[in-house]
């Protein structure tokens, strides 16, 4: 087992110098908040955000010394436990009508955060354990259940956004162990069946196109058949699916068809941050200035929308920076993940790339409206204390994991 | 078990450095789109959230009369409004507005539909707010986000228990629809005054000024964070104070000399054509309409059978009686019709055809030339003098004194009256349907002819000029004057005028005369005059008197109308003559010499 020094020395240690200039970030973004509001003292959020950079580094460094092999060993049974605590909030009784929240003695703290990264370490472990012949798709069926039974959990709490981000990794790792882009698309395939349904035509154009790919595909008739006839069935479902969907969960979508459809409700928050971030325009107004940040228009500043305080205040220029810097770890993380000869550590890095992604993309396209509104934070900018513990733990795991273990 | 490798191929990696890549590329677009693209029309929407613009209403100008006493001026009142779009629980703000204020949820609804100009816009919900109830509402402002309040000048009339001058000034009213879909200026809104009638009305654009606005800082619950720093409040521009050709202390003894009377007075300066009194009775008290008029109140004037709200010296019609006698009278000096020698007997009736015209006094005036015929008013002799001329001729020198046109005063509505010509006649009755004998009634001031007390004070100051053929006006305007190439004039023989100047004189001053009992005897006062009576088919006469007097530099010339009271000589002339010795500063015992 290296010495955690030696481990310093030869991890990259450029993801963390990314991190910690992110989390820079996500520091001046809360500083402006908070110098407004006349509220810059030891109980600042500015502040506790970087008190929590305490136990983060703390997670960091504990991910980072732990040894691959322990990780490989209590996977499945720290997915187990994880699995099990998705039940606790049930009796601890619901937070703000959700059941998201295991809340003990005024501490809150959600289950499905960690989920996110703990069934990423257990598919790495399970893709790298089985040399499957990962080409056949009924091989696929375990894995996809194993991240399909807590999704399900997840969905009922209700939180519909972690649960998609804890579906989105296996895709990716899938990919990364060679499976079939034609399994890829069948796995993709009853998502668009579900969103192309929404119009007649466009869920006509999605089928015939089904049609073709499968036609062209080297299966069986019988395979060709069931997928072409499941595609239909689900895109059938598609309304009642919809049924299924919370009132202000089905506005966030028709809003990203048409922001003016309810100004002041579910579009509130997406107008008043694509106001906040085209206003500040290609330099910013400056530091302390954004009116829709301090004027207290754009909702959630600190947390799910504080990009769009970035975007206000530091403008075009920052934004690009901040993008790049995450491009850059992510780009980063893929090719140390290339790289590894080690089937399970370069799953994990593959899955915590894929995690990191999610969240960016989803939490940044809200900003911008690409997107449904999601309760996502942004990895090391958003103000969370948990949420910044996973991600520099993900950090210090990605870290261990580049590191070649020849034993 | 670690042992498991993994061999990745090249374009595999490659694909995922694309979709990666892909994605952010996605995202650095839509923040181009945004941040440089539209730009612009975001900008706009964070000024629009964050900079509430309140309107500073603009003070109107104000009203003084020609001795510089102010007649119209501005007191503030409280209106309180909301900003739907700013508002939290709006039933709840509703019913607390409703509490504070002392009004009912019913009322403040009304108001709100009335103003209602948008969900980001303030509407009126209450006004004339008292003050003690706007500190409540300061009390509770945190509780009640999108209300505010803001103050509304309305008029004063400090001076209005002395002097009135409704019909005048006119009043203002709150803006309707119609006149906001119709008004070129975008600077009204509902609930702004306008003026209505009078003045106000004829110098709306001058008086009310222009608004101004102020930027307060709000945020997302719209409570006010301090003043816009980069802009700078726009102050409103106070209207323009107007000053009036009126003599507000003998238009407030006018309008007490007529109290409980119907009629009009008409009082001008024979020099400038300024009016220096215009009373029209029965008026109403301006305070009634100096704020929010309230709906039973206007009812109440409107539906008055007395017509308090008609200004009868610029719009009421009236036979003008043996008053217009004089047009006849210069007509036929200024043809040479009749000379000053001729006489005509007056029998006290006259034949025409198939019909028997009376004179007023049934006696008969006996022998009498066109002296006596117009002192003595008497009908015979005008009778018989028009028969020697036509119609047309007659028009022309009613025409040439301004009767049949506006006198052009400023104020909103006029009427032109009806002064009959042969084209007029044939219109009405058809060509050859009328008969000469028609002559003798518009000779006398009845039949067709309509006159307005405004049309019969100019006539008169025409005369008393000479002919300066003023326009009546109540704007004092600073460069003003009838002197050289403007004035128009009236010219007609020297002897005409020093005839008809001294048959008015006579009609006053001749024991003969109409007018007789309300002779002024101070001596410095040459007063002259003509009466009339109008006779109405609905009842009693119309009286008139139309007259002006001069003292040492001084002309004032009048006309004075009191419905439904009989001669002229005994009911209008007695008021007119006081209004003259009032004016000149006769002391009251001299005034009952009569």
């Amino acid at each position: 087992m290296m010495h955690l020094l030696d481990k310093l020395k030869e991890a990259p240690l450029r993801w963390l110098f990314l991190a910690l200039i992110l989390n820079v970030f996500g520091l001046i973004a809360l500083y402006s908040i908070g110098i407004n509001a006349g509220e810059l003292s030891l109980s600042s959020r500015f502040f506790k955000h970087l008190l929590w950079l305490v136990p983060s580094l703390a997670a960091f460094i504990f991910f980072l010394a732990i040894p691959t092999k322990i990780v490989h060993k209590y996977a499945y049974l720290a997915i187990g436990v994880i699995f099990v605590t998705l039940f606790l909030p049930y009796m601890t009784g619901p937070v703000a009508g959700t059941y998201r929240w295991i809340s003990l003695k005024g501490i809150s703290f959600q289950p499905s955060e960690i989920m996110k990264w703990i069934i990423v370490i257990a598919l790495a472990r399970y893709l790298s354990d089985y040399n499957l012949k990962i080409k056949n798709i009924r091989s696929l069926v375990l894995p996809i259940m194993l991240v399909l039974i807590p999704a399900a959990v997840i969905i009922k709490q209700p939180d519909l956004g972690s649960a998609m981000i804890v579906i989105a990794p296996i895709i990716p790792l899938l990919y990364w162990v060679g499976a079939r882009p034609l399994h890829i698309f069948v796995l993709l395939a009853p998502i668009l069946s579900v969103v192309t349904a929404f119009n007649y035509y466009s869920f006509i154009a999605w089928i015939l196109l089904v049609a073709v790919v499968l036609y062209l595909s080297n299966t069986t008739f019988k395979v060709k058949f069931s997928n072409f006839f499941a595609n239909i069935f689900i895109g059938l479902l598609a309304p009642i699916l919809w049924a299924q969907l919370k009132p202000y969960q089905q506005e966030r979508f028709l809003v990203l068809l048409d922001v003016s459809r309810d100004p002041k409700g579910a579009a509130y928050q997406v107008i008043q941050s694509q106001t906040a971030i085209g206003s500040g325009g290609f330099l910013g107004k400056g530091w302390g200035e954004g009116t829709q940040t301090h004027l207290k228009f754009l909702p959630e500043q600190e947390t799910d929308f504080i990009f769009s305080v970035i975007g206000e205040e530091l403008g075009f220029i920052a934004v690009c920076l901040a993008l790049f810097l995450f491009a850059i770890l992510i780009l980063d993380l893929i090719r140390v993940a290339y790289h590894s000869s080690e089937r399970f550590s370069s799953l994990i890095l593959i899955g915590i790339a894929a995690l990191f992604l999610s969240h960016i993309f989803v939490n940044v396209g809200m900003t911008i409206n690409l997107l449904p509104v999601k309760g996502l934070p942004l990895p090391f900018m958003s103000y969370g204390g948990s949420f910044l513990v996973s991600c520099y733990a993900m950090i210090g795991l990605a870290m261990n994991m580049s590191i070649e273990t020849v034993e | 078990m670690l042992k498991s490798e993994i061999h990745v191929p090249v374009s595999r990696r490659n694909i995922a450095y694309g979709v990666v890549t892909i994605l952010f590329a996605i995202l650095v677009a839509k923040f181009y789109y945004l941040q440089i693209y539209q730009h612009e029309k975001y900008q706009e929407l964070a000024d629009f959230n964050r900079i509430r613009p309140v309107t500073i209403h603009a003070p109107r100008g104000q009203i003084f009369d020609r001795n510089g006493k102010v007649i119209a001026t501005n007191r503030s009142v409280y209106t309180l409004s909301v900003i739907r779009d700013e508002m939290g629980d709006e039933n709840r703000e509703f019913d607390l507005i409703a509490r504070y204020l002392g009004m009912t949820r019913q009322d403040i609804e009304a108001n709100l539909n009335k103003y209602y100009r948008g969900r980001f816009l303030p509407a009126m919900v209450a006004r004339e707010v008292p003050f003690d109830k706007l500190s409540l509402i300061e009390e509770h402002r945190n509780t009640l986000p999108g209300v505010l309040y803001s103050r509304f000048p309305v008029r004063r009339y400090p001076n209005s228990t002395e002097v009135n001058a409704s019909h005048i000034l006119g009043y203002l009213r709150e803006i309707s629809r119609e006149e906001l879909d119709q008004s070129e200026s975008s600077d009204y809104n509902p609930g702004d005054f306008i003026g209505a009638q009078g003045i106000e009305k004829q110098y709306e654009s001058r008086l009310r000024g222009l608004k101004g606005s102020l930027f307060q800082l709000v945020d997302a619950l719209g409570r006010q964070m301090g003043s816009v720093k980069d802009r700078t409040p726009i102050f409103p521009l106070p209207g323009e104070d107007l000053h009036l050709t009126i003599d507000s202390d003998l238009q407030g003894f006018t309008e007490h000399l007529l109290l409980g009377k119907t009629g009009a007075v008409v009082v001008l300066n024979t020099k400038s054509g300024g009016v220096l009194t215009m009373v029209s009775k029965p008026d109403y008290p301006l305070e009634d309409f100096a704020s929010f008029i309230e709906e039973d109140t206007w009812m109440k004037y409107v539906n008055d059978e007395s017509k308090p709200l008609f200004n009868r010296t610029i719009l009421g019609l009236y036979p003008p009686g043996s008053a217009i006698k004089l047009i006849s009278a210069i007509a036929a000096l200024e043809r040479g019709i009749v000379d000053l020698d001729w006489t005509v007997e007056c029998s006290g009736e006259y034949h025409y055809g198939d019909r028997t015209f009376g004179c007023w006094r049934e006696e008969g005036h006996g022998t009498v030339n066109l002296l006596d015929a117009i002192a003595q008013s008497c009908n015979v002799y005008f009778y018989r003098l028009i028969q020697k001329t036509d119609l047309d001729t007659w028009f022309h020198y009613a025409q040439l004194f301004g009767f049949g046109e506006n006198s052009g005063i400023d104020l909103p509505e006029e009427n032109r009256g009806i002064t009959p010509n042969k084209a007029f006649m044939d219109e009405k009755y058809g060509k050859r349907k009328w008969s000469r004998g028609y002559l003798l009634n518009v000779v006398i001031g009845q039949g067709d002819v309509l006159v307005t007390p405004i049309q019969m004070a100019r006539f008169i100051a025409v005369i008393a000029t000479r002919g300066l053929f003023i326009q009546p006006r109540l704007l004092v305007e600073d460069n003003f004057s009838y002197e050289g190439d403007e004035a128009v004039k009236v010219s007609l023989k020297e002897t005409t005028w020093d005839f008809i100047h001294n048959a008015t004189f006579d009609v006053v001053n001749s024991t003969n005369g109409t007018a007789y009992s309300s002779r002024i005897s101070d001596p410095r006062i040459a007063f002259h005059g003509k009466t009339g009576t109008g006779e109405n088919p609905h009842g009693d006469p119309h009286a008139w008197f139309i007259g002006f007097a001069r003292k040492g530099e001084e002309t004032i010339a009048l006309s004075l109308l009191l419905e439904h009271s009989g001669t002229g000589g005994s009911s209008a002339a007695p008021l007119a003559s006081q209004i003259v010795q009032h004016y000149f500063g006769i002391p009251e015992e001299v005034v009952t010499s009569r």
